[in-house]
């Protein structure tokens, strides 16, 4: 790959990114996925493709419950793997954008995202000169910004449906790494989320969006 | 006549040794294989004077009430595998065949198992169906229509069964199913004869002996992964079928490859001796238990004079101690129920049939092979003992037993199934223990800690390959075996020597009577060769059989895949109900072990899970996940949900081909 090809910016923010594709990749033997949710018959007992799997299992249940959030139902799900990976693409160019814009001199990054109910990791590389999605790896990268969700989460945030904020808040997705990354990786997803189509019920609650992460995930075990 | 037919006359037609004239020539499947040496051609050669072969009347029985082969030799799966291939072995049907490479006796027992297709038992009221499985597959005519004793393992196998015998006898419905016990070749194919809905609705009754699930399930499951990875020796799973490989399972061909399914049974049979009339047919159930499997029973037919003896008799010495690995057996009381059953059904019956092998006929005959059977338990267990209480040990009991002429002398009590050797062991092993009480067994050494010593104080590698080499030259192959062991054990990446212990494996293999010891023996020299071969897994229990599962001996399983050391310092406790069937179970992880009692609550859990027992079904069976579960809202959780991530990073995931030998990791296909 020809690195001078790449804008300035873009660079920085995905230079682990360059490190990581060549060869050099690692993958996180706690962290380390089973094969994607789609592609598996035979999905385990107790085998979440990350820890916070069930908090988030359980966020999306009372979300559901609080009409915050429609559900992908896996059995009316006809677009399957394929829809799963179109909506990561979608949130990968938007991403790609708004790095561009916002994040000239932010710290560099590398993005690991697992769906938690599909057990679908996907990492966003550089290839080209533009951020590519890889899909269906094996795992997170070791140093990656370790974002978990849900396709239904994805989904609703990329559709309008339900702001940034409130998937935070809502404990619908997490965050894993070093402080200073998450922080630059939440601004950079922050921005971009289109701005939801109806008022979050936790923002118009309390008035203001809430931002802090949802405490038991502080408590997660680390990946190591 | 179809050529299936002409063939399947030809076997009956079978062979005494003393008419074979020549040794048939068929290249070894391996390509680093050695054919038999002169001193296995030898042995053989002195065993086929030694042994009754002209005691033909298995050949007489076998043949008996012949009725039709099917056309085809190839039973495809419902996945499009192979499920069932008696072709495999056509070199058994060459007339006049001799293979030094098979111990005579199993060559016979080999050639006896190549019965195939539809046989008549009792005239126009019992009727069988060999060579479709391991197990027979029988039909008892009803007023109105069938009732199956035992299915085979595969639903596959027990269609085509069902098929021939329409073809060949006219349609009729089947009214009920027996399982006899609880192995699943007796039962896994129910799901090709019956269909689920027909037991519920109470229209076909599915009879059991008492406690058939609890033991269907639980015999399986805590060392499955081991007992699998075992099977690939005792049954020669990935053995080619060949001469120099897979020629025979003793009590049936091999075991089929269908999608094994168990339905629920709707009658258990509690009490000793109990009498059901199905279909207008009077039948007697004894309750055999804690003889060839823990949960057996046999079948009196008092009109017909028909005994179904189940698996408690077979043309063979079953299994004290099964070498795949299974709980160890009681001889004398299998022996004691063998007796219970001659003095109860045995000395009026006029044919008894079984689910395994051929049937036998006339009241005379059927006391000789009973009290062949009963004795050869028995004797096993007594002599052993006395041998025991006179000093012999687990390490010495198979040099030492010996078989009473009178049973050496008959095939009913020859070592196919469970050859004498390991099943003495496993007597000793039954009532003492695995110990020789010798303090040097006692702790000792691990293999690959003790064995680098021995290579050194040996003088290195290369003369114990020449000693070894020279051992093998003299036929002391056991000898050889002891040294190469060593030296495989200090140094697994010595192909030379991996080699040579093959070739050692090899002979010993086409030495033994019994195929579960031939077969451990070449799929060892097998893996020394060419390392561990992967394809064709096994399963332990499909879907139907984890339905079957108690929650607490699933969650019991769980325990077994913890990763102690990964647990170290975890603390937690769970609550787990299944409101749909009012059970409450308490977990712990405490002093990094799990545990799991049933009927108890701690009163104050880290984490409440409560989902009905259908919904956690699902998720046992590996039909979704228990996140999809939580998010469905079909499981609730209440309290801290990282209590489940903590428990899964301690579970360890078994892998099937774990190394038995050393140095045989490196796969091929």
């Amino acid at each position: 790959m020809k690195v001078s090809n790449v804008a300035p910016s873009v660079m920085k923010s995905i230079l682990p990114f360059l490190l990581l594709i060549d060869g050099s990749s690692r993958v996180d033997d706690s962290s380390r996925a089973i094969a994607c949710g789609y592609h598996v018959a035979t999905p385990r007992f107790l085998n979440a493709p990350h820890p916070t799997t069930y908090v988030i299992a359980v966020a999306l249940r009372k979300a559901a419950d609080e009409k915050c959030l429609t559900l992908i139902d896996p059995k009316k799900n006809t677009t399957g793997y394929h829809g799963a990976v179109g909506k990561l693409m979608a949130f990968t160019q938007r991403f790609e954008r708004v790095m561009q814009d916002l994040s000239p001199e932010g710290p560099s990054i590398g993005l690991s995202i697992v769906l938690v109910d599909v057990t679908l990791w996907s990492r966003i590389v550089i290839k080209d000169g533009k951020l590519k999605l890889q899909p269906h790896v094996e795992g997170a990268a070791s140093g990656d910004v370790v974002v978990s969700t849900a396709e239904s989460v994805l989904a609703a945030m990329l559709y309008g449906e339900l702001s940034f904020q409130e998937a935070v808040a809502r404990g619908l997705i997490h965050f894993e790494g070093p402080d200073i990354k998450v922080s630059h990786v939440k601004q950079l997803i922050a921005s971009s989320i289109r701005p939801t189509n109806r008022i979050s019920s936790i923002a118009s609650q309390s008035g203001k969006p809430t931002l802090k992460q949802n405490a038991s995930v502080a408590k997660l075990p680390r990946k190591r | 006549m179809t050529r299936i037919l002409k063939t399947a006359v030809a076997v009956a037609c079978f062979l005494s040794f003393a008419s074979i004239s020549q040794a048939e020539e068929i290249k070894h499947f391996d390509k680093k294989g050695k054919p038999p040496s002169r001193h296995t051609i030898a042995l053989h050669k002195e065993i086929q004077k030694s042994l009754p072969f002209n005691d033909r009347r298995d050949f007489e029985e076998f043949k008996r009430g012949f009725i039709a082969a099917p056309d085809y030799t190839q039973i495809k799966a419902d996945d499009g595998q192979v499920a069932w291939d008696m072709g495999r072995y056509n070199f058994l049907n060459k007339k006049d065949a001799i293979y030094y490479s098979i111990h005579p006796s199993l060559l016979r027992q080999a050639r006896l198992n190549m019965n195939y297709g539809l046989y008549e038992v009792l005239k126009d009221k019992i009727y069988q169906v060999r060579g479709f499985d391991l197990a027979n597959i029988t039909f008892v005519k009803g007023k109105t229509g069938w009732i199956i004793f035992d299915t085979g393992m595969s639903p596959e196998t027990a269609r085509a069964a069902y098929k021939l015998v329409t073809k060949h006898l006219g349609k009729r419905e089947i009214v009920a199913v027996v399982h006899s016990h609880t192995h699943a070749d007796h039962w896994g194919g129910v799901r090709g004869l019956i269909k689920e809905e027909d037991v519920r609705s109470g229209k076909i009754p599915i009879i059991v002996p008492g406690n058939f699930q609890k033991h269907v399930v639980s015999e399986n499951v805590y060392a499955g992964n081991a007992m699998n990875r075992r099977m690939y020796y005792q049954y020669g799973t990935l053995l080619n079928a060949s001469p120099y490989g897979h020629v025979d399972q003793a009590i049936g061909k091999n075991i089929s490859r269908g999608n094994t399914g168990l339905i629920v049974p709707s009658r258990e049979i509690f009490k000793d001796l109990e009498e059901i009339t199905i279909d207008g047919l009077k039948m007697v159930f004894q309750l055999t238990p804690d003889t060839e499997a823990p949960a057996e029973m046999n079948t009196y037919f008092p009109e017909w004079k028909a005994l179904w003896i189940a698996e408690n008799i077979v043309n063979s010495i079953h299994n004290i101690y099964t070498l795949r690995g299974a709980a160890l057996r009681d001889a004398l009381n299998w022996s004691r129920e063998i007796n219970r059953t001659l003095y109860l059904f045995g000395q009026k019956a006029e044919v008894m049939f079984g689910s395994h092998h051929w049937p036998r006929w006339g009241n005379e005959r059927i006391q000789e092979i009973m009290r062949v059977q009963r004795d050869i338990y028995a004797n096993m267990n007594n002599q052993v003992l006395n041998l025991a209480n006179q000093g012999s040990t687990i390490n010495t009991i198979h040099n030492e037993f010996k078989v009473p002429q009178s049973l050496k002398n008959h095939w009913a009590a020859r070592g196919y199934h469970g050859s004498v050797e390991h099943n003495v062991r496993g007597v000793v092993n039954k009532y003492l223990g695995y110990w020789d009480c010798n303090p040097t067994t006692l702790i000792p050494l691990s293999p690959a800690e003790s064995a680098p010593l021995y290579v050194e104080m040996m003088g290195g590698a290369d003369p114990i390959i020449k000693k070894g080499k020279e051992l093998y030259t003299a036929g002391s192959y056991k000898l050889a075996m002891e040294i190469l062991n060593k030296l495989v054990h200090a140094e697994p990446e010595n192909q030379e020597a991996k080699d040579l212990l093959a070739d050692v494996f090899e002979q010993l293999g086409y030495q033994q009577e019994s195929p579960s010891v031939r077969n451990s023996f070449l799929a060892g020299a097998f893996e020394l060769r060419n390392g561990i071969r992967q394809g064709n897994n096994v399963k332990t229990a499909g879907p139907d059989a984890i339905r079957a599962m108690s929650t607490e001996l699933f969650l019991e399983y769980l325990g077994i895949r913890v990763d102690s050391s990964k647990a170290e310092g975890m603390q937690f406790t769970i609550n787990l109900i299944t409101p749909d069937n009012g059970e409450k179970l308490v977990i712990e992880m405490s002093n990094a072990t799990l545990t799991v009692l049933k009927g108890f609550q701690a009163p104050k859990a880290d984490l409440t899970i409560t989902i009905n027992r259908a919904d956690l079904i699902d998720v046992m069976i590996q039909k979704t996940t228990l996140p999809q579960q939580i998010i469905q809202g079909k499981a609730r959780l209440e309290g801290d949900p990282l209590i489940l991530a903590k428990l899964q990073s301690t579970l360890i995931d078994f892998e099937l081909n774990f190394e038995i030998l050393p140095g045989t990791k490196v796969t091929k296909e």
